[in-house]
């Protein structure tokens, strides 16, 4: 419940007012229930929802384009060296060099993307700001 | 793009993406809250489809948004979660889905009895 709460205080403030407790309460209803089938089903059953909310966060974010606070920054920042660290792991079988050449274009591309979302947030603040003014005139 | 002749293409619309098409069909049959619906589309799928709760609540969201599905009143205001109903619009649009469905299914059924 603690990584749900935490993974569900990333979420975009609109998005958390409306729908966090609904969330919280669906995610307790099948905690209960998975419970009570195993441990090995109750594991499976976290894992899948805790990285369904993560998947729903990028989502939401992604749509939203915008953190609200320094703290939601630097958690996005620790995320995302952490996922970029169980990437490496994961690539490292098929050989240390690759892993990282894979991994460094994996970062190039993400970049790539941050960068083209700061660029489309900052065109949409003009287009925004100058038809404020042309309203105001 | 190959197209069959004789067989009309009733729906020229975007496709829903599966957990959307399931919510709205579980919602087609009554009122249902978020778990409700998990469980629902569980059994309605056959196990195939078990969408997670960040799933649900982001398809959730934009089925609001777009007026297919709206908050639902439950007569026992001591229950504490919230039901969705779907709407008219979101009834229309799970009708064109399956339309839409039906419509590839004839084309392959075609094409495969033609090969």
């Amino acid at each position: 419940m603690a990584i749900m709460r935490f993974v569900l205080w990333l979420y975009p403030r609109r998005f958390r007012e409306r729908f966090e407790k609904e969330m919280l309460q669906t995610f307790a209803a099948g905690d209960a229930d998975q419970r009570l089938r195993g441990m090995p089903a109750h594991g499976c059953f976290l894992a899948k929802e805790i990285l369904g909310a993560v998947k729903g966060l990028l989502f939401e974010l992604a749509s939203q384009q915008q953190f609200e606070t320094n703290a939601q920054r630097l958690t996005a920042v620790a995320l995302a060296i952490a996922l970029q660290a169980v990437l490496y792991s994961a690539l490292l079988p098929i050989g240390p060099k690759a892993a990282a050449s894979t991994g460094r274009w994996l970062l190039f591309i993400g970049l790539c993307g941050l960068l083209l979302a700061a660029l489309a947030n900052f065109l949409r603040a003009i287009v925004h700001r100058s038809r404020l003014n042309l309203e105001d005139q | 793009m190959r197209h069959v002749a004789g067989e009309p293409i009733a729906y020229h619309g975007k496709s829903l993406t599966e957990p959307v098409f399931f919510i709205l069909l579980s919602l087609a049959g009554k009122p249902l809250h978020g778990y409700g619906l998990m469980k629902d589309i569980e059994i309605l799928s056959k196990g195939r489809v078990r969408i997670t709760t960040g799933t649900l609540y982001g398809a959730i969201k934009r089925l609001l948004e777009d007026g297919s599905i709206k908050p639902f009143a439950q007569e026992d205001s001591s229950r504490d979660k919230q039901a969705y109903a779907i709407t008219a619009a979101g009834r229309k649009q799970l009708d064109a889905e399956i339309q839409r469905l039906k419509s590839m299914t004839a084309t392959a059924a075609v094409l495969l009895r033609e090969a």
